[in-house]
């Protein structure tokens, strides 16, 4: 069998008659004896015959014609100017492979993907977070049944004003109910420490949380302030500060950014009746007044004040 | 003294080519007609054999020429025009063939192929005799032919086009594939050896 296979590996080469006298002549013996090798010599004639007398084809009528119309519409490459075989150059490269293999598709692809996304990742954001907005219009909805109790724009005395307050410039003006959607960019807030850097912190929170960022008004703090922890490992947040006195809460949070708007909706679903951004002024002797939102690389740090309602 | 002229139909392969390339790369574009008219046979049945369609070998055929035309100043003259023509032939050829392939353009083709085909292409190994059935059989045969060669993968079917069915040499497809001559000739085996299997499956 060792023997039929060295023979058959000769085959191509006995067809060609390339094989030196001696050689031919065991290897035509072999074939003349083995059943099976002189089977397997008569297809591979047949088949190298057959290869060779397939029809000519014939190119059609009107081939020339085609060609020389084709040919016509392009100048070639030598007799052009240099501005166009520059450009020449570039058609060259995809005509000369003009059929990607799949895998450098896949390849081509996956880059663009990959380059797409880290541009997305690096770029600054501009547009308001979904909870940012999700958030207005609860708002919206907590003023309208407790609008006593809204504290955006703070206690009212600094409406149009521009104050300073733990190094940020925050301007409040009173929300515009005929407009309520504007209600998270009424209030503008930027921390100096972060005005050379806007690709650190997305601009929709700072721009939209005073300098004691969120105050809670609910009848039931310790609820609010429970739900509040409670909820914290859900969106990767944790608390980092936490006051306690003269009937008030101020507790500091680390949040991602997109976590903003959970945030807010979920101290609404769990007993707060209304939350707003504020620009609160002097800070009360057993409260101190807390340091403004910062960013730690990937996270922003907010602070949340709770008061009791009646 | 007489010269005896023999015509075999095939182009001849003299310094007329080398003259007519330097020709039209001066900008005489009949010169390049003369290059056409003498190869283009020649071309569209490589390309034809490279992608099993006239459609598409007629629109192969034409990007090669037009890709000769393209590049004609790259020609250096250290080769056979034909050799370098047919380089362009083979690199396109078999780009469009991978190209089709990976459309399923082969496979559907292949699966046209009726029982009666198949019985008819049978009948005509023994039958020698040129009567229309047998004619007839002997087209089955050529199109199960290319169906099988349709099947090899790139490497083995230019080997295949360029050697069984063109008919050159293992020195000039070494030079036109970039390959020993050894490399040649195994792929040329190897690639008879997966055409005659499914012959012998499909025919005996």
């Amino acid at each position: 069998m060792k023997e039929c296979e060295k023979v058959g590996d000769l085959f191509g080469d006995l067809q060609d008659s390339l094989l030196d006298g001696n050689l031919e002549k065991r290897v035509r013996e072999h074939i003349h004896e083995c059943t099976w090798c002189r089977e397997d010599f008569k297809w591979y004639g047949i088949t190298v015959q057959t290869l060779a007398n397939l029809e000519r084809m014939n190119p059609p009528d009107d081939f020339l014609v085609q060609l020389n119309a084709r040919l016509s519409t392009q100048s070639p490459s030598w007799s052009s100017s240099f501005s166009s075989s520059f450009f020449d150059f570039f058609r060259n490269f995809f005509t000369t492979a003009p059929y990607m293999p799949l895998p450098a598709g896949v390849g081509a692809l996956a880059l663009i993907v990959a380059v797409g996304f880290l541009v997305y990742n690096q770029a600054p954001t501009d547009i308001a977070p979904y909870g940012v907005a999700d958030m207005a219009v609860r708002n919206v909805g907590a003023r309208s049944t407790a609008p006593a109790r809204m504290t955006a724009g703070g206690t009212g005395q600094v409406q149009g004003e521009q104050m300073h307050v733990g190094g940020m410039v925050a301007r409040a003006t009173q929300p515009d109910p005929q407009n309520p959607t504007l209600f998270p960019s009424q209030l503008s807030a930027t921390p100096k420490s972060l005005e050379g850097d806007s690709r650190s912190l997305p601009l929709a929170i700072p721009a939209g949380i005073g300098a004691n960022n969120l105050i809670v008004e609910s009848p039931r703090i310790d609820q609010a302030l429970a739900s509040l922890k409670q909820m914290l490992p859900h969106i990767e947040g944790r608390l980092v500060d936490e006051r306690n006195g003269g009937g008030k809460v101020v507790v500091g949070v680390m949040i991602p950014p997109n976590a903003y708007g959970r945030l807010t909706t979920e101290l609404i679903n769990h007993g707060a009746v209304a939350v707003g951004t504020s620009v609160e002024g002097a800070p009360s002797a057993s409260v101190p007044a807390p340091a403004p939102a910062k960013a730690d690389g990937k996270n922003v740090l907010l602070y949340i004040r709770f008061m009791s309602s009646p | 003294m007489m010269s005896l002229v023999v015509s075999s139909g095939e182009p001849a392969e003299t310094d007329e080519d080398i003259i007519l390339v330097r020709r039209s790369v001066r900008g005489e574009r009949d010169a390049f007609d003369v290059l056409v008219e003498k190869y283009y046979r020649k071309i569209y049945n490589l390309a034809y054999r490279f992608v099993g369609d006239a459609e598409e070998a007629n629109d192969l055929a034409q990007e090669i020429f037009t890709a000769a035309y393209q590049n004609l100043k790259k020609f250096r003259g250290d080769a056979k025009f034909s050799t370098w023509l047919f380089q362009i032939a083979t690199n396109r050829g078999k780009n469009r063939f991978k190209y089709l392939k990976r459309r399923g353009f082969f496979a559907n083709k292949g699966q046209t192929e009726s029982d009666e085909d198949r019985e008819s292409a049978q009948r005509a190994i023994p039958d020698n005799s040129t009567n229309p059935e047998t004619i007839l059989a002997g087209k089955q045969i050529q199109k199960l032919v290319q169906e099988a060669i349709d099947q090899l993968d790139p490497d083995h079917k230019e080997i295949v086009i360029l050697r069984d069915i063109e008919g050159l040499s293992y020195e000039e497809i070494a030079r036109i594939l970039n390959l020993p001559e050894g490399t040649t000739k195994s792929r040329l085996h190897r690639a008879r050896m997966v055409v005659k299997e499914k012959l012998k499956k499909v025919l005996s």
